[in-house]
């Protein structure tokens, strides 16, 4: 790399300007519209009514619920990801026969839309025919009313996500095992290094920027989570699963348009204080030599 | 030379590209009027010279047969078309609404018309009727509902139902259970059901709709109608409502009793037809053309005709109730780019000829006083004298600004699962209204 290559000040100024025609300006005129009168039956003549929106949002009796189990859609799905990528990833990684049909297997899912994945995911957690409590029943278990409690249906939605998202965690992760040199796994090797001390300090610490990737991505698409939510339980059992996603689809299918963006505005401070806290903590366990 | 094909390659996918990202729907018709020529000549030559109108409507109710019936005259006799768009039963206003904000409005629109007609803007898209001839044919029972701020703005032709709590008459009989009279005869009557082993009520709250808890205000409206005047002014909240509590609480003693079984949170209204046909539970609150429209008579033990209707017991009218039609009105967009056509469909569905063709042997009440084709219910003929007498007309939709049959049925539900106490289910459901209210009233 060239170090005195130092590029001038001014072509800044073009994706800058770019960014804030695409970007900023779209999303500053969208976010204003928190801070107005903007319904289903106004759309016309729009007052601005300062922070009332922004209030309403904050005291609903819904948004902690809805915090609550946005993180909790958000956490779940990073962990499992993050895990299940890395140990499958590990797998594919050796020498098995069937390693490429293995990899294509586990990248199936990744391709199905979300309505598909919710459609399916709600046959086998349905109570009455479900598969899961078909195959209970043959053991002489009673139905459980998998999306009918707020435990069972957040684990139901987190098993559907995990299950969608997983492939691509493998993918990224192999991609970033595959980019470990052999030298360094060969001279440890002739070391006299154990698998898990070539796992532990040679193979974790060089892949920890992929690994990073797949997190963030995972905690971003977690958090924004709503489209499983919708199909397979709507939101409910009454208001149990929702999430930010679906408080602004429950808004803005009420014509309160302004509420649903401003459900919007402070979901958006939320992705961003997160995002800002975990680039600045992953930082620290990258190893880039 | 290479470079030369490459970039001419790219000009053209970029022309392609923008070449289809062109809209050309109602909303652009301004700036595109090539493309908008254009798809109108494509429609006309689909249709063999007529046009095709688009008509957005619940999937569900587009697939009555009456429905299909008189589009299909109608498309006959016209030589146009209709394309009939038909939007997930669930989520049917939400997506509808979405159209409409967004500028993509049909040129015929079928929709319920209670207080959330205001939000698709009556005034500013569709026709006003107040004039029409078939205005004088439309039963006064019914005309309430096709009215919006004293203009008519849609033709009602639909089922008039009469609902009410269906129960399975084969297993009253067989336990010796006689029609309850009182609100303290149908618990007693659930107990005997529970008693033997048999689910009183089947409740799909996962869906939260079919919760129906406006039946239990209807009679409260009646008696009170200044609530409605003062809820909507914001001077009155549902916790002042002493009936508004008792509701609540008869839901909550029901749901611990055991009156909707053990799976009424994920229970869904696709499986009414077999929990009422194998007899597993013994009761419903629904509508009596549901029986003839949609269910499955033949596949279960029990037939349409072993249920008959009785009064709903919510707690809120020691008497019963029964709660009146609600219609779907038809709609035009006036300011389609087939305003005529739409204009001329309504009319040719409000003819007597056409409207009793579409409804022979329907199931339902008229709807039209020249309506003769139509059958009454069984279930209605069998209990004539006490659907005459408790029968009330639907008020607490249509009327109450900011009523939500799904938000409100989500808190109900969260109240009989135990999550939240009565005060609190009536806050949730009362500060989704008063939320409502406010964003139509904000200044």
């Amino acid at each position: 790399m060239n170090r005195k290559k130092i590029y001038p000040l001014y072509l800044a100024v073009i994706p800058a300007v770019v960014f804030t025609i695409f970007f900023i300006i779209p999303s500053t005129i969208g976010y204003y519209y928190a801070f107005t009168n903007w319904s289903a039956a106004r759309t016309t003549d729009l007052k601005f009514v300062g922070l009332e929106n922004i209030l309403s949002v904050i005291q609903s009796s819904k948004v902690p619920v809805a915090f609550v189990n946005t993180l909790i859609y958000a956490g779940v799905k990073t962990v499992m990801v993050t895990i299940l990528g890395f140990v499958f990833a590990y797998i594919l990684n050796r020498e098995i026969r069937s390693r490429t049909a293995l990899r294509t297997v586990y990248f199936i899912p990744s391709v199905f839309s979300c309505l598909v994945v919710g459609l399916i995911f709600s046959a086998v957690f349905q109570t009455r025919h479900g598969t899961l409590n078909n195959i209970l029943n043959m053991f002489g278990i009673a139905n459980i009313q998998w999306l009918g409690s707020r435990g069972t249906a957040v684990f139901a939605i987190c098993m559907a996500e995990v299950w969608r998202n997983v492939g691509y965690a493998i993918i990224i992760t192999l991609a970033g095992m595959q980019s470990v040199s052999s030298d360094y796994i060969e001279a440890a090797r002739l070391d006299g290094a154990t698998e898990w001390q070539m796992f532990s300090r040679i193979t974790l610490p060089l892949i920890m920027p992929t690994v990073n990737v797949n997190i963030l991505f995972s905690l971003i698409y977690g958090l924004k989570m709503f489209d499983l939510i919708y199909v397979m339980t709507g939101g409910g059992p009454g208001n149990a699963t929702e999430s930010f996603g679906t408080l602004m689809m429950n808004e803005m299918s009420a014509g309160r348009y302004a509420q649903s963006v401003a459900v919007n505005l402070v979901f958006t401070v939320l992705l961003v204080l997160v995002s800002m806290l975990y680039q600045r903590f992953s930082s620290r366990w990258e190893t880039v030599e | 030379m290479k470079r030369k094909m490459v970039l001419l390659l790219t000009g053209m996918i970029v022309m392609a590209s923008l070449y289809g990202c062109g809209g050309n729907g109602a909303g652009d018709s301004g700036s595109d009027t090539d493309s908008a020529e254009q798809t109108e000549t494509e429609d006309d030559s689909e249709a063999g010279g007529g046009v095709t109108l688009t008509l957005y409507c619940n999937a569900d109710d587009m697939a009555k047969p009456y429905m299909q019936k008189i589009i299909s005259m109608w498309e006959e006799e016209s030589g146009n078309k209709i394309d009939q768009q038909g939007l997930d039963t669930d989520n049917a206003e939400t997506i509808a609404l979405t159209k409409f904000t967004t500028g993509d409005i049909p040129d015929l629109y079928v929709h319920f018309g209670n207080s959330n007609l205001k939000n698709f803007n009556p005034e500013e898209n569709f026709v006003d009727w107040t004039d029409a001839e078939w205005v004088s044919d439309i039963q006064d029972s019914v005309m309430p509902q096709a009215v919006y701020n004293d203009k008519i703005i849609g033709l009602p032709f639909w089922e008039a139902s009469n609902s009410g709590c269906f129960y399975n008459k084969k297993i009253f009989d067989e336990l010796e259970i006689s029609q309850p009279k009182t609100q303290e005869e149908f618990d007693k009557a659930c107990d005997t059901l529970l008693e033997n082993g048999i689910q009183p009520i089947y409740l799909a709250a996962a869906d939260s709709w079919p919760i129906l808890y406006q039946f239990a205000l209807d009679p409260v409206i009646e008696e009170h109608p200044e609530y409605v005047e003062q809820l909507n002014a914001g001077e009155l909240t549902y916790a002042e409502i002493p009936e508004f509590t008792s509701m609540c609480e008869w839901f909550l003693s029901a749901a611990e009793k055991g009156y909707f079984g053990k799976n009424y949170a994920s229970d869904t209204w696709d499986y009414c037809s077999e929990v009422l046909g194998t007899g597993e539970a013994a009761m419903m609150f629904c509508w009596d053309t549901w029986f003839d429209t949609d269910y499955d008579s033949e596949s279960y033990d029990y037939v349409g005709e072993d249920f008959g209707i009785m009064p709903v017991f919510m707690g809120t009218c020691d008497e019963g109730t029964y709660e009146g039609g609600n219609v779907n009105l038809m709609m035009a967009n006036k300011n389609g780019d087939h305003v005529e056509e739409a204009k001329d469909f309504i009319n040719f569905m409000s003819e007597p000829d056409n409207y009793n063709e579409a409804f022979d042997g329907i199931s339902t009440a008229a709807v039209f006083k020249g309506q003769t084709t139509n059958v009454n219910s069984s279930q209605y003929e069998e209990n004539k004298e006490s659907v005459d007498k408790l029968i009330r007309a639907s008020s607490a939709q249509p009327k109450i600004v900011g009523y939500n049959q799904g938000e409100g049925g989500k808190a109900l539900l969260q109240l009989m699962s135990g999550d939240i106490s009565v005060e609190e289910c009536i806050k949730l459901i009362d500060d989704d209204r008063i939320a409502t209210l406010k964003s139509f009233e904000q200044e």
